[in-house]
Order: structure tokens, then C-alpha cells, then sequence
């Protein structure tokens, strides 16, 4: 949450017992702001400890700010200042400084900061593929490759009856055969292809059969992920959990046994990060098979997500302890795997070399630069001895690199004001674009000196943009802006909602996830196309609960594009997703709605309640409708100063139930949908429904703004002042003009912040 | 029956157990209240195994009886000649499902037929898990039922070049109907589950003066202001190193654990080192009071070690399908049954030479060692005559001897159930109720 942007807000606190029989007969604002504020507030505005500790800042025009002084302050009694004091006193503060936050700001400059999770877990797998070759599907069919056998039993395959491509592994064969013609007593399928999963986290896979199976996820030592090919007939489920890395391919393998059973049957699902058990849908299944990877299992202490994005600026023992482990268990995959990694076998007679040089590699990967001979002497040489065994210098070695504050403070050397280390941008390009180490590539053109020119440098960004890891990284923005991150699944009142399914809400997640990943990369469309979202993706499930009609295309994911309007949708406020995760289970909520589209869609700042007021039912007439029922709630001004936003943004979107599907009623009376909303320039609007505020949000340069931060702060995990060169302002312009497509804005973001400092050689 | 106007040495012996096994008993059934001994004697059983069947006629002795004869494969045993006790005439006549070497193992400690299943193996039909507990599993659950017996892990199931797979030619020991128990396989895992993650304590340990320096250069290489991050970084690598120098998982044991060498990877050549540390570390944690009951296995059924350190370059299981004419084949089988024999008296000399904390005697003494085999021969993969050698005074048996089981065709359950009645858990049957006619075994 933006917790920054709540504390900078605008809060007036107890004002302290200062006589107002003296108030001057000319108002003069600075003198009244002084008798009756500054005690509380700072003869500045910018606060007093143990008071009112935050600066005297906002987005509110300044007639709501007179409103607000005039009815609530001083809070001990807001009969003090009233009328003529509370004008002169809000305008002395708008002028002087409640608009400009930038007099309360240190200039503040890149934190040292050690890797957050996301950045480690992406590191450290890219750190072994820098050798093995990143997993890339080239060929993206989607689905398994089967091969179908007449079998004698697991370990006999008989003979090849069958090849053929599976969208997903849901099959009932009873007494049956798999196929027409093969024997239904003993028959094998062997599945293989890649699981592409779309988010970070961790992942249980089921498998259920009466019958022998092994299911193979991203393995490349030791036994199946689960072994249960030893089979009594009896239907079972077993499971396996692992952590991947979201925006990967992974190998993946089902071998699935039928010998005189009685039943034949299987099927593969499993639980996202997200939390709901399914079938694994085609959507995440590629024929082709790609390279397994190392992927930390570690557990890792959530990051300080305190302001509004993850930084890594704290570390304590249980951070300290935990990347120990991920850094042993690193180690000792690289000692198992040394020679794959080495490209040697012990047969080679220059195993011992090739070894070293593979050390050597990994250190210099690992610290993002190149080492000095004394450098790798410590490292590197120093760890190998004829009387230790080969893998244990090896996981030595691993061991320091992974520990050492050269891999888990990627941006140190950025602070010794290194302006011409073109190490120092290829590291940052590398992180802010995806999360990671820089590639060969980039060492390469380093150790070419190429990379050290401005068109050097934003070719390779641009290299950087196109890879998959740079749809991740933007993939993780968009379920941290959605509120999708971690969070779990809409879930409906099944009374109230019967049809509203678990399988349903998972549907709505994918769709708005889909749609974004689709129009960003491929279809590169603008911030306003993004708020408009005039095409919706949507599966035969959403279609037959929306009632819409639906006709499959052969894509194998079940979804189908189609246009939003369709489904009477204004924009992706509206999008079913958004409106049902932001519904209580019975109803749809104005205020959780109306949070999120002030926030995200029109950028406005909102500080949290001063005391939590929870929502009852019980409390109100059972006929009056939410919009009525809320108002009441907000009623007292103390609320209203945030909730005439919250509630203007969320009563245009009472034409939605909590599901998502459009009413025009509520109990036989007509919606009405008409609000009036103040917008950060005082300007009040008058919305006639969602469409309205859309059209306003796609105009506003504060919600531009906004959008254009909260991703500089995602890509960089540094507060966006830090960037001296970067004219935020200028960006954001564009971006609102739709002369930036929101993938070019991320080019830009990292570009600029990976070179900011930087003097490009001419 | 009024057992208390009985005889005690003759109930003793329709139970199949002589006096040793007395406190335990004693304890179980209060039966001979007087005869309670402060501290009961602990019972310790370790059944080893290795694969694809022996050679008979180097293995057996001919005599029967206490002067019986050490042939070339026993011959590695022969200091242990009054400790022994070679059982003849077992066979497992467990039926139904499932190949030779796949009933062979998974109904060796079993005693009961497998499920109808998909594994297919050599011969007969496939197969499935065993329908029953493994006897070793059955005394554990046994003996941690009660307080007096209870220890840390109970038992523990190591592995010598086991493979990493899950089916019935490579599980002995079941929890129960479909329930096989997988081995600690690799030494660094078992050291890891039973004193905690010392080796890895001491390779981070071994790295964090290179962590400190690399931390004070990047510091000093910083402005002032962004040095505190580091500062706090290097308190907790002094805090690390501190708490990793006590080994705090090693508190309150008994005595120290074996030292592990250096990274021995878990590979077919290294079946030997693997082997000894496996033997080292299961002793160690009876001293330590870990556990009552063990398993040690080499490789597994149709295993295809190939040992080269006995300059024997074949794989194990391929050389045992050779007929007994091939006389090279027939040698190195010999050898090779030869050197697990050298392997069990590695194992036997190891318990005979600790004694047993708290009590009289060595280990060896309270201890039952059987070393056993899923086939009786190789080439015929028959499962009439299955090795079962017992070492160690443990379970009350009367050892120094080879003894003909009886004339009649006796199943191997009786074996098992003679293993339940020494530790004081008089079961009727055990598997399949149908081969445990007779009852225990006298081995009195």
C-alpha cells in the first residue's frame, strides 16, 4: 500500500491552548496559521514530532481544504477557526506549501540495498543458466506431446500405437482403452512437454490415478518429483511442491502405467500461488521440451513492502540465515552438477581446468564485474587443492559467491560514483529490466568495449526488453497494481451466488492477466487503451455466467477475444475480475471499489481511516441499497474528506453486482449511478456511470503521473527521486497523450534509470 | 492357564526364548515380579541386507550344530563363530503376485503376499507394494509404545548405494498395506537427520573470514552513509559464526558423532566408504540411544553394483543370472558375498567392541544382527533356503551353533514371529497367518 502517500497526506492535529480573543481584525493567513497550527503542525508545515509528525501536504483543491479546516479544526475544537480564519488560514497553507511537496524532500539519492527475494530467486537461476542456456520456447504449441503404447506393465513398452498432442491431462478411460484399438487391459502414455507457469511462488501438483504414474517437474537430478508407479489399483492422490520462478519454462513429464486394473483414469492439477485447486489448464503447456533449471527452494523472509513497493533495505538473522541455506543448497547442486556446468567429464584430461575456468565464470557473473588476478587468486584459486575433492572446491566457491555482498548488494558499486563503469549499467539494466544478473551478452560487449556508447547501450535495452524475463517482471507489476498479488481468490456467498465457482473466479483472474500480457507485448497498446480495455478475453465459463455466446476457435486455451462492449464493460474498472474482488460476499462494496479506482485509475492519494469502521449489515434497513447504506456509514466529515472520493468512484459502479454481471436495479428501484467527484485541480464533475470516470482518468495528468511512479519504483525498488536526469513530468505527458505504448514506457523507465549517473562516451 | 504356577524356564521355551529376553518379558507381563530387574536390558536388532541371492555351496556349512565349519564366504565371521547362529531349512513361501527377486525383497521382512499391480518384472505376474507391516517397522512401533523403550527415532533405515527409486525390488521395511519406508541412502543425509546440518555448519564457517574481508572492502569503498547496512552485515556473520561454532544440534548426546570425510559422493565406486561411514554413523546412534532398531542395505534387489574394488567390473545382478559352470562368474559371486561377509564383521566388530552405555557387556550383547538375502541362489532365483545369519547375543537366542529349522518345509514367517516373541511381543501370526504354522522358532 502507498503508505508514504497516506503520511504526507493532509492531517490536522490537536492544536494546543492558544487564546483566539487576539485574532486580527485583517485576516492575515500566516499569523492565524501560526496562532492556531504551528504548534502541531510546524511553523512550516512540516510537522512536529509527537503531534502531527508528517508534512502538511496533498492533492485536494482548496476549497475542500477550506471546508475541511473550517468544520473539523483545530480537532479539540472545531468551533475555533470557522468562516473568514479558515479561508485566510487554507490558503496561506495551499500557497506556501501544501502544494509543494518538494520543500519537504531531502534530496534523496540510491539507498544501498541488497537483493529483494524476486531479485535473488532470479539471479541465482540465471546465474547457472548463463551456463547451461536459458530455456527459451521457441516453438510455442500448446499442450503435451502423448505417445501412447501397448504396454506390458510400467517397464515394458510394447510398442507405439499413438502419437498425438493433449491440451490437459483430465482422462476417465474406466474399463476402456486410452485409444480405439489399443489394448484396454495394458497400455502406457508417456507425456512430455514444458509447464509455463505465469507467477512466482509455490506450486502443489496432484496427480490422481488408480494407476502407475511418475510425474517429472523441472528435474535434472535424482528420481521423479513423485514415484508412484507401483500401483495397487486403488484411486489415490499424491503431491509434490515446488517453488518456480514465474515467466520460465519448465520441463515437465507424466508417465502413466494401466496393467489389468480394473480403472484406468488420471489427471494432473495443481494449486498456484493464488491458492485454488484445478486441473491444469492448456493455457500452461508447451510441446516442446525445454532444459530443467535451478530453482531456489528456499524459504525467504517476506521483503519491507512498507512503501508500496519491495526494497531490500533491511536484513536481519532470519534473512541472513535463509539465503545461507538458498546459497548452500546452491552450492551443492553446482558440486552435483559441476561437470554438466564445466562442459567436462571425468574422463577429460582437462577436467581440472575446465573446472576452474567455470569457477573463474561464476564469480564474475555472480559480481557483475571483472575480477583482478588477486581477485580470483582469493575467489577462486586459493579453493582448490589436490587433497580436496573437486565439488567441494566447487561448492566452496559457489558458497562465497552467493554470500558476498558483491552478489547480494547489486547496486554498490553504482554508489562509489563509478560514472564510467559500464559494468555498473549493465548491472542496473539487468536488474530494473528483469530482476537479474546481467547476461554473456552484456559481459561480452563489456569485455569488447562496446558497451560504454549511448546506441550501444540502448540497443541492448532494448535486446533486454523483448526477453520473456522483462514480461515477468511487468507480469509481477501488474498483480501488485491489480491487488492480486498474494491475495486470494474472489469468494462469493455461495447462497446468494450459486453459479459464482471457484473454477469461475480463477477464469476471471487469467482473463484480465491474459488480456494485459496480450496487449502490452503484442498489441503495445497506451495508457488510455489500457484504462479503456475495449476487448475482454473470456472462457466458455465466463461466457455461459455473463451470458454471452460463445463459439471456440481452435486456440487451446478456451479463451477467445471478444469486445468488451459486449459485455456492457466501460473499462477495466469494470473488468468482472476487478468488480468481485473488491465485493463483499453478498454484495458489491462501493468503498473497496471506489478505493481502488481512486488510487489506481485516477492516482489520487488516500490516507488510511483514522479508526476502522466496519461494515455491518445488520445495521441498516435491509431495503436500503449499498449506495445508501454507505452513505450513512461515511456520513461525518472527519470521513467524508476521503470519502467523498471513495464513494464518488464507488457508487458508479453499483450498475455491477458482486460478481460482476450488470443490473439496473436493485430490489425493483432503479440504480442511480450519477455522482459528483472533485478532482485534484477542485474541478467538480459530475460522472453519469463508469464510462464518465474513464474518460476523465484517461485525461488526467495525475493519474498518468501516478501510474508512470509506481512502475519506476517497481523496476528500480528506489524512490523515484533518487533519479537526478529523469523528467517524470515529461514522461508522464506522454504517456497520458499516447505518444509512449505502455511497453515503450517500461523501455524507458529502465533505460533511463539504469543510465542515470552514467556519461555515455561520445 | 494359570501362568503363574508354571515352570519359568519351560513357558520360556514354548515361547521360543531363553533368559536373556527375561526382564523384558517381565516387564510386558509382570509376570515374575521378583525377578524385575532395576533397569531392563536393552534389545537391539540390525537386519542387514545384500542382493541377488548367495552361493550355496560356498556359503552353508555342512555340520549342524556348535562346530559347525566357516566356508569361504563366512569365513570373515569365523571370530564371531561362538555369537553366530546360521539358520537352515527358511525359505519364503510367500506366493501370488510379482517376480522372484520382487517377492524375494519386499516379502522378506514382511512375511505377506504383494497387491496385484502394474510392476512388471522377469517373470510371473506384476505386482504391487506388500499387503502387510515389515517385521523391523512392527518391533519399532512395539518398542516405542512403551516409555521404557521409547527412543529419539525409534529405528533408522540406512542405505548403501540404494537407487534413487520407489518399488518392490528396492523397499524391504513397510509401515503397513502399501507403505514402503525409504532408506538414508546417502550418509550426509542420515549425519544430517540425526546430529542436524554440521557439515554444512562447518563449510560456511570455513568461508566467512573470506565473507568479513569482503565485506570491510566494499564498506570502505562506500561513502559513509551507506556503510550501516554493512555494518549490520557483518554483525550477523560474527553472529553466525559464533552459534555455528557450537554445533547446538549436538547438545546432549552421548558421544560425539563420526567424523564424515570431505565430500564422498554417493557413486557406485564409493559403495565401500559409503558403507563403513553408513555402519559408523548407525552405531553411533545406538550409543547415542537413537534408536533400537536399524536396517542396513546394499544397493537392492536385481542391484547392479559394479565393484571394481574387487577389480570385478560386471554388474552384480547380471553375474548372479550366470550359470554355475561360467567358474569365472562363480568366482567373483563368491568374492562378492565374500565381501559383505567382511562388511558384517566390520559391523559386528564395531558393536562388539563399544559397550553398551549404562550396562554390562558390549553392544554386541544386546544386540541381534541378521544379515540376509531375498534369493537363496542367484541363477535360480529360488526363494527355498534364503541366507539368514544371526550375530549377537540380543534377543536371547542361543548362538555358536548352525541349526536345521526343523524337517518340515518351514516358512520364514516363523523367523519372524521368533524376532516379535524376543522382544516380548508374543504375536500369533505374523504376514500371512497361513506360513507361521509351528509358531516361533526355538532358537532357545
Amino acid at each position: 500500500m502507498l503508505l508514504k502517500q497516506y503520511y504526507r497526506y493532509l492531517f490536522f492535529a490537536l492544536t494546543l491552548g492558544i487564546n483566539s480573543k487576539g485574532i486580527a481584525n485583517q485576516l492575515d493567513g500566516e499569523k492565524l496559521y501560526i496562532q492556531h497550527c504551528a504548534e502541531c503542525h510546524g511553523d512550516k508545515g512540516q510537522g512536529v514530532e509527537n503531534e502531527y509528525s508528517k508534512p502538511l501536504i496533498g492533492d485536494w483543491p482548496v476549497t475542500k481544504l477550506i471546508h475541511y479546516v473550517d468544520k473539523t479544526m483545530p480537532d479539540y475544537d472545531p468551533n475555533l477557526v470557522q468562516g473568514k480564519e479558515a479561508d485566510a488560514i487554507s490558503r496561506f497553507i495551499f500557497t506556501n506549501f501544501y502544494t509543494k511537496p518538494e520543500l519537504f524532500e531531502k534530496r534523496s539519492k540510491v539507498q544501498l540495498a541488497r537483493l529483494t527475494n524476486r531479485q535473488y530467486r532470479q539471479s541465482v537461476t540465471d546465474l547457472f543458466g548463463q551456463f547451461k542456456g536459458q530455456p527459451v520456447l521457441d516453438n510455442p504449441i500448446q499442450g503435451l506431446k502423448g505417445k501412447y503404447y501397448n504396454a506390458e506393465g510400467m517397464n515394458k513398452r510394447k510398442k507405439i500405437h499413438a502419437e498425438r498432442v493433449d491440451a490437459m491431462i483430465h482422462f476417465n478411460y474406466r474399463n476402456k482403452a486410452a485409444l480405439d484399438g489399443m489394448n484396454p487391459k495394458k497400455f502406457s502414455v508417456y507425456w512430455e512437454g514444458s509447464i509455463l507457469p505465469r507467477e512466482s511462488g509455490w506450486y502443489e501438483f496432484f496427480v490422481k490415478s488408480p494407476n502407475g504414474f511418475e510425474l517429472s517437474v523441472n528435474k535434472s537430478v535424482g528420481g521423479p518429483t513423485i514415484d508412484e508407479k507401483v500401483t495397487a489399483g486403488k484411486l489415490r492422490e499424491e503431491r509434490a511442491k515446488l517453488f518456480l520462478l514465474g515467466g520460465r519454462p519448465y520441463p515437465i513429464r507424466l508417465n502413466y502405467f494401466k496393467f489389468d486394473d480394473p480403472n484406468a483414469s488420471i489427471e494432473l492439477s495443481w494449486k498456484t500461488p493464488s491458492g485454488k485447486k484445478e486441473i491444469i489448464p492448456a493455457d500452461y503447456f508447451f510441446t516442446q521440451v525445454v532444459p530443467p533449471s535451478f530453482v531456489s527452494q528456499q524459504k525467504l523472509p517476506p521483503d519491507d513492502a512498507s512503501y508500496g513497493y519491495e526494497r531490500g533495505i533491511r536484513i536481519d538473522s532470519t534473512w541472513d540465515e535463509a539465503t545461507t541455506f538458498a546459497a548452500l543448497e546452491a552450492s551443492v547442486y553446482a558440486g552435483k552438477r559441476m561437470d554438466q556446468l564445466a562442459g567436462t567429464n571425468d574422463k577429460d584430461q582437462n577436467r581440472k581446468q575446465k573446472i576452474k575456468t567455470f569457477s573463474e565464470k561464476f564469480i564474475h557473473y555472480a559480481f557483475r564485474e571483472k575480477l583482478s588476478e588477486e581477485e580470483l587468486n582469493r575467489y577462486v584459486h586459493s579453493k582448490f587443492s589436490d587433497d580436496i575433492p573437486l565439488h567441494i572446491s566447487v561448492e566452496k566457491i559457489v558458497l562465497t559467491a552467493l554470500k558476498s555482498p558483491r552478489f547480494l548488494y547489486p547496486e554498490w558499486k553504482a554508489l562509489t560514483k563509478k560514472e564510467k563503469d559500464s559494468y555498473v549499467v549493465a548491472t542496473r539494466l539487468a536488474l530494473y529490466f528483469w530482476d537479474s544478473i546481467p547476461d554473456r551478452k552484456l559481459h561480452d560487449l563489456i569485455e569488447r568495449n562496446q558497451f560504454s556508447k549511448q546506441n550501444h547501450i540502448e540497443g541492448e535495452a532494448k535486446r533486454l526488453l523483448n526477453d520473456p524475463r522483462s514480461q515477468a517482471k511487468l507480469n509481477d507489476f501488474f498483480l501488485h497494481w491489480l491487488d492480486m498479488k498474494n491475495k486470494e481468490l474472489p469468494s462469493l456467498s455461495r447462497k446468494v451466488f450459486p453459479e459464482f465457482s471457484s473454477a469461475l473466479a480463477l477464469d476471471l483472474r487469467r482473463s484480465l492477466l491474459r488480456w494485459i500480457e496480450n496487449s502490452i507485448w503484442k498489441q503495445m497498446i497506451t495508457w488510455s487503451q489500457f484504462l479503456e480495455m475495449e476487448k475482454m478475453e473470456v472462457s466458455k465459463r465466463m461466457a455461459s455466467f455473463y451470458g454471452l455466446s460463445y463459439h471456440p476457435d481452435a486456440n487451446a486455451t478456451g479463451f477467445i477475444q471478444m469486445n468488451a462492449s459486449d459485455l456492457k464493460r466501460q473499462g477495466l474498472h469494470t473488468h468482472p475480475y476487478i468488480l468481485a474482488s473488491h465485493s463483499y460476499p453478498e454484495e458489491s462494496s462501493p468503498i473497496h471499489r471506489g478505493v481502488f479506482t481512486a488510487r489506481k485509475i485516477l492516482g489520487r492519494t488516500l490516507r488510511p481511516p483514522k479508526e476502522a469502521v466496519v461494515f455491518n449489515y445488520a445495521d441498516y434497513d435491509p431495503t436500503w441499497t449499498m449506495r445508501k447504506k454507505v452513505t450513512e456509514l461515511t456520513k461525518a466529515t472527519n470521513c467524508m474528506s476521503c470519502h467523498d472520493q471513495i464513494n464518488a468512484t464507488g457508487f458508479v459502479l453499483e450498475n455491477f453486482d458482486a460478481t460482476g454481471r450488470q443490473r439496473s436495479e436493485i430490489g425493483g428501484v432503479p440504480i442511480d449511478l450519477q455522482v459528483n467527484y472533485l478532482d485534484d485541480k477542485g474541478i467538480e464533475r459530475r460522472f453519469l456511470g463508469s464510462q464518465d470516470l474513464i474518460s476523465h482518468a484517461v485525461e488526467s495528468a495525475n493519474s498518468a503521473k501516478s501510474f508512470v511512479e509506481e512502475l519506476f519504483r517497481h523496476l528500480t525498488k528506489q524512490p523515484v527521486r533518487s533519479y537526478a536526469k529523469i523528467d517524470f513530468g515529461r514522461l508522464s505527458e506522454m504517456v497520458k497523450n499516447g505518444q509512449l505504448s505502455l511497453r515503450d514506457l517500461y523501455f524507458q523507465l529502465g533505460f533511463l534509470g539504469a543510465s542515470d549517473g552514467f556519461s555515455f562516451l561520445k | 492357564m494359570n501362568l503363574t504356577c508354571i515352570n519359568r524356564r519351560s513357558a520360556l521355551k514354548q515361547l521360543g526364548l531363553s533368559s536373556l529376553s527375561l526382564p523384558i518379558l517381565s516387564q510386558s507381563t509382570n509376570l515374575f515380579a521378583k525377578d524385575k530387574p532395576t533397569s531392563a536390558l536393552k534389545q537391539r536388532l540390525i537386519i542387514m541386507f545384500s542382493p541377488n541371492g548367495t552361493i550355496p555351496g560356498q556359503f552353508w556349512p555342512e555340520k549342524i550344530g556348535d562346530d559347525y565349519e566357516h566356508k569361504t564366504i563366512l569365513k570373515p565371521l569365523e571370530p564371531f563363530h561362538d555369537k553366530m547362529l546360521i539358520l537352515r531349512n527358511l525359505h519364503n513361501k510367500v506366493k501370488g503376485d510379482g517376480d522372484n527377486h520382487m517377492r524375494g525383497m519386499s516379502c522378506l521382512l514382511t512375511g505377506i503376499e504383494l497387491f496385484p499391480g502394474n510392476v512388471m518384472g522377469g517373470g510371473n505376474t506384476p505386482a504391487g507394494w506388500p499387503k502387510g507391516i515389515s517385521i523391523d517397522r512392527e518391533i519399532y512401533n512395539y518398542l516405542q509404545a512403551k516409555e521404557e523403550t521409547r527412543t529419539r527415532f525409534g529405528a533408522l533405515h540406512f542405505g548403501v548405494g540404494v537407487q534413487d527409486r520407489a518399488d518392490p525390488w528396492t523397499r524391504m521395511s513397510y509401515d503397513g498395506p502399501n507403505q514402503p519406508v525409504t532408506p538414508l541412502s546417502d550418509p550426509y543425509d542420515a549425519y544430517r537427520k540425526l546430529y542436524g546440518n554440521v557439515r554444512e555448519k562447518q563449510q560456511v564457517r570455513s568461508i566467512l573470514d573470506d565473507l568479513r574481508g569482503d565485506l570491510k572492502k566494499v564498506a570502505n569503498q562506500l561513502p559513509q552513509s551507506d556503510r550501516k547496512l554493512l555494518i549490520e552485515h557483518t554483525e550477523l556473520v560474527n553472529r553466525m559464526d559464533k552459534e555455528y561454532a557450537k554445533g547446538s544440534s549436538l547438545t546432549n548426546i552421548a558421544t560425539e558423532p563420526p567424523e564424515l570425510p570431505k565430500g564422498l559422493l554417493n557413486q557406485n565406486d564409493n559403495i565401500p566408504q559409503l558403507g563403513r561411514l553408513q555402519i559408523d554413523i548407525l552405531v553411533n546412534s545406538f550409543v547415542n540411544d537413537f534408536a533400537r532398531v536399524a536396517t542396513l542395505q546394499y544397493s537392492k534387489s536385481v542391484g547392479q553394483a559394479k565393484m571394481n574394488w574387487l577389480d570385478i567390473n560386471d554388474a552384480h545382478h547380471t553375474l548372479s543370472h550366470e550359470p554355475d559352470k561360467n567358474k569365472d562368474a562363480y568366482e567373483k559371486l563368491v568374492r562378492i558375498n565374500t565381501w559383505f561377509a567382511e562388511e558384517l564383521a566390520y559391523l559386528l566388530k564395531k558393536l562388539e567392541n563399544t559397550p553398551e552405555p549404562g550396562q554390562k557387556g558390549s553392544m554386541l550383547d544386546h544386540t541381534l544382527v541378521i544379515w540376509t538375502n531375498e534369493l537363496g541362489k542367484g541363477n535360480s532365483h529360488t526363494l527355498n533356503h534364503i541366507p539368514f545369519v544371526l550375530a549377537g547375543n540380543g534377543f536371547g537366542f542361543r548362538m555358536g551353533r548352525s541349526y536345521w529349522c526343523g524337517d518340515e518345509n518351514n516358512a520364514h514367517n516363523r523367523l519372524l514371529l521368533s524376532l516379535a516373541h524376543a522382544v516380548g511381543h508374543p504375536l500369533e501370526t505374523f504376514g500371512n497367518p497361513n506360513l507361521c504354522l509351528g509358531g516361533p522358532l526355538n532358537l532357545g
